[in-house]
């Protein structure tokens, strides 16, 4: 037997791939002076280093007057949000994470991993000397986080209503930062919104509503049957892309109360409305982009199954286009979180104007390094959070995989 | 026995008919689409009889009674409001095009970078990029203007690049290439004599190499270059450069403060969504290539010379053509900062003269244009570098 004659008396030798076992110095050879292109990209880069580490070490160090930050924080969050009311904007904080924090329990993943990050970090800011309200606020607005994740961990029949939910916290949220709440909290008037709260505020609700309309702009745009409504979304779509949102804003501003017949309607709802239709035109396009990536054998197949033309869509095309869509998507949606910035144009003043308004007061002259700084690192991490959580869900989607 | 004709009844009835349907369906979205136009038209003229104004673009003819800092083209406040807005247009142009030139060998670099084998370019270019994609354009370019620029030492105490380029608070002051009427016919004389020297090498000496006519031909040209430097009455070109006299710089070209931050603003944000394209689309070019063409024994220059970077730049262009359209169209953001761009200077003339509507309709008209423009030329190039299929 062929087998007995190997198996004891030659070893079978497992040759396993040579493991890499690289000194120090070998791997430095290898990645910084491997040629002499690459020993001067070395030279030049690590020069390039020196001078931007010793510039910003040189500024930041010696000459910043980093105190602009906490005396401001206020501003930077808020704006001009009466300094009474405030209770309001906090409430309406801890409403919203406790809302997540529901969310976040049910469904698990990136969004849990956040919340804890984000409690985590309010809690410890609560022991900072911002004050007591704030302190007070910010250790109430941390424990409602992790009252609300242990809630809801692990409820998955939870899932589906913590997202509907939020068709009612969102008019609450409204109600509660400006709405006449009893002789010693009037109506707040909704310019008055401003900071970093007005950039969130903005962004997202043109998410929300952009979002459907950009879908049913791209379906009008892919559907062959309806010329008529496919030409309408078509040159919607390219007119609205070809102008810049700076022209849109100052539209909305200067141009669209002619068109209202007298009726006065708040600024921040006309800029808002610019945003949505930037945001939806741009969409648009993302999904039709994936719309195109659906071989036209699964809307045969659907058809072929008796599904009627809504369905077909609804069902089978849609959210295919949509998974292939996200990455685009995501990009989208952050361009709009940066964009938001552009409201400047009509003078409502967001996180970056306010930040303008704090380094242009006369105590503050010369902070606008400091300032800028500061506001950049905010919407980096804003930006670069949601970039991972999007990365986790493209993973979770199983997108490039199948 | 049920005849054909009798099959009619089994047909559904023309309200379930989807051809119907569709056309009554459309019909509908018309109607819809026709009568809120129509309100918001109603709306627009009764507003504008209030007001007391009229419809129409004869006002662009009205003396613009506003002064602009900075144009290509010259510009005088009496002029009319067309003037200004092709000042306005001439401005946009000019800024997009210096911005679109820079971001492109910005975002060259640093997405080349970012695929280098070496460790820390690829670090360092990673680092810029996810800087600045990562906070909004308005912010860079308020940082160059307010944070950098405005912090410079002022026209006296600039700082001096060779003693050729000056940094100060007022911007950058650059050596420019003054042209003089023998600069045609010297062009003429250089250009006629470089064709006509390889037009004897290839009849005369057809046994040299490519390499060596290439070199006659060049130390010809020099010759000639020089030989007209000398000989000509007066140089054809001579470098102007800026000269502090006593309160600013005279000479050369001068880039304003307000128009060196944008473009710094713009450059550094587009570039490194530039770097993202151009990382992408080299990764996009099957490792395959790389492999086969070091197989039939090219060089690592000449496999990316010749087989990488054809591929990767007709991957590159749709969305380069979508990066530069978004730097035009940011380039609107001019307002922040100061700099009198087309969206600057329109929104003077809305102030100055209320024809919001008109306006706007010129606004959209022109950025579509640019935008129409910059699309076709690269889609020319796509044409021209696209794969020929069958």
């Amino acid at each position: 037997m062929p087998s007995s004659l190997s198996s004891p008396l030659v070893e079978e030798e497992k040759v396993l791939p040579p493991t890499e076992k690289q000194s120090p110095l070998a791997w430095v050879r290898r990645n910084l002076f491997d040629s002499w292109l690459s020993t001067l990209l070395t030279l030049v880069s690590a020069l390039v280093l020196a001078w931007a580490v010793s510039l910003f070490w040189n500024w930041a160090f010696t000459q910043a007057r980093w105190e602009v930050i906490p005396a401001n924080l206020k501003i930077f969050a808020s704006g001009t949000y009466p300094g009474s009311q405030l209770w309001r904007v906090w409430a309406v904080l801890g409403i919203v994470l406790a809302t997540l924090g529901v969310a976040g329990g049910a469904w698990g993943g990136v969004l849990l991993h956040y919340l804890i990050l984000l409690g985590a970090a309010m809690g410890l800011a609560a022991f900072l000397p911002l004050g007591t309200q704030s302190q007070g606020w910010l250790a109430a607005c941390s424990g409602a986080t992790f009252a609300a994740i242990a809630l809801s961990r692990g409820r998955e029949s939870w899932r589906l209503a913590s997202i509907w939910v939020w068709a009612l916290i969102l008019p609450l949220c409204l109600e509660l930062l400006l709405g006449d709440l009893g002789p010693n909290w009037p109506a707040v008037r909704a310019e008055q919104l401003s900071g970093l709260l007005l950039t969130l505020i903005l962004a997202a609700a043109a998410m929300i509503i952009g979002f459907p309309i950009g879908v049913l702009l791209a379906l009008g745009r892919a559907n062959r049957a309806l010329p008529v409504i496919r030409i309408f979304c078509t040159l919607v779509i390219e007119l609205v892309r070809g102008v810049p949102l700076t022209t849109i804003l100052f539209a909305a501003w200067l141009l669209v109360p002619f068109f209202l017949g007298g009726i006065s309607v708040n600024l921040i709802i006309r800029a808002e409305v610019a945003f949505i239709l930037f945001t939806a035109v741009y969409v648009a396009e993302d999904v039709r982009g994936g719309l195109q990536s659906i071989p036209l054998g699964q809307l045969e197949a659907a058809r072929a199954l008796g599904l009627n033309p809504f369905q077909v869509t609804a069902l089978v095309i849609l959210p295919q286009a949509l998974r292939a869509a996200v990455p685009a998507l995501v990009n989208e949606f952050l361009t709009l979180f940066k964009d938001t910035s552009l409201v400047f144009i009509v003078g409502l003043i967001d996180l970056l104007q306010a930040g303008r308004v704090v380094f242009t007061n006369p105590n503050w002259l010369g902070t606008q390094r400091e300032v800028l700084f500061f506001i950049g690192v905010v919407y980096f991490i804003c930006c670069f959070a949601m970039a991972y959580a999007a990365k986790q869900v493209e993973k979770a989607l199983g997108l490039g995989k199948r | 026995m049920t005849s054909l004709s009798d099959q009619s009844h089994l047909r559904p009835p023309w309200w379930r008919n989807e051809r119907i349907l569709k056309v009554l369906l459309q019909v509908a979205f018309v109607v819809a689409v026709l009568l809120v136009f129509g309100i918001l038209a109603q709306n627009l003229l009764a507003s504008m009889r209030r007001l007391g104004i009229s419809l129409g673009f004869r006002f662009l003819g009205n003396s613009a009674n506003f002064g602009i800092t900075e144009g290509l083209i010259p510009y005088d406040p009496s002029e009319s409001y067309l003037k200004a807005l092709v000042v306005g247009a001439v401005n946009t142009l000019w800024l997009s095009a210096v911005s679109i030139v820079l971001a492109t060998v910005m975002g060259f670099v640093l997405g080349i970078a970012r695929l280098s084998s070496n460790w820390l370019a690829r670090q360092l270019a990673t680092v810029i990029t996810e800087i600045f994609r990562n906070v909004p354009v308005l912010l860079i370019v308020i940082f160059w203007y307010q944070g950098v620029i405005l912090t410079l030492p002022g026209v006296r105490n600039s700082l001096s690049i060779g003693g050729l380029i000056f940094i100060n608070q007022r911007g950058v002051n650059l050596p420019s290439l003054d042209l003089s009427g023998w600069f045609i016919p010297a062009l003429a004389i250089v250009i006629g004599a470089g064709w006509g020297i390889r037009k004897l090498l290839l009849a005369r000496r057809p046994e040299l190499g490519s390499l060596q006519r290439n070199l006659w031909i060049s130390a010809g040209v020099a010759l000639l270059t020089v030989a007209c430097w000398v000989l000509f009455p007066e140089p054809p070109v001579r470098l102007d450069i800026p000269v502090l006299e006593r309160f600013n710089f005279r000479g050369g070209i001068q880039l304003s403060a307000e128009f060196t931050a944008m473009m710094l603003g713009l450059v550094t944000y587009t570039g490194c969504y530039i770097a993202e394209v151009v990382r992408g689309s080299f990764l996009a070019v099957p490792r395959g290539q790389w492999e086969a063409a070091r197989a039939i024994g090219l060089s690592e220059l000449q496999t990316f010379r010749l087989v990488i970077v054809p591929q990767a730049l007709r991957i590159m262009i749709p969305s380069l053509n979508t990066q530069y359209l978004t730097l035009i169209k940011n380039s609107s953001l001019a307002i922040a900062v100061g700099f009198s761009d087309l969206f600057n200077i329109s929104s003077t003339i809305i102030n100055q003269s209320g024809r919001s509507v008109e306006m706007f309709a010129i606004l959209m008209a022109t950025y579509l244009t640019f935008n129409l423009v910059v699309s076709y030329g690269m889609n020319w190039l796509n044409a021209r570098v696209k794969l020929v299929e069958r």
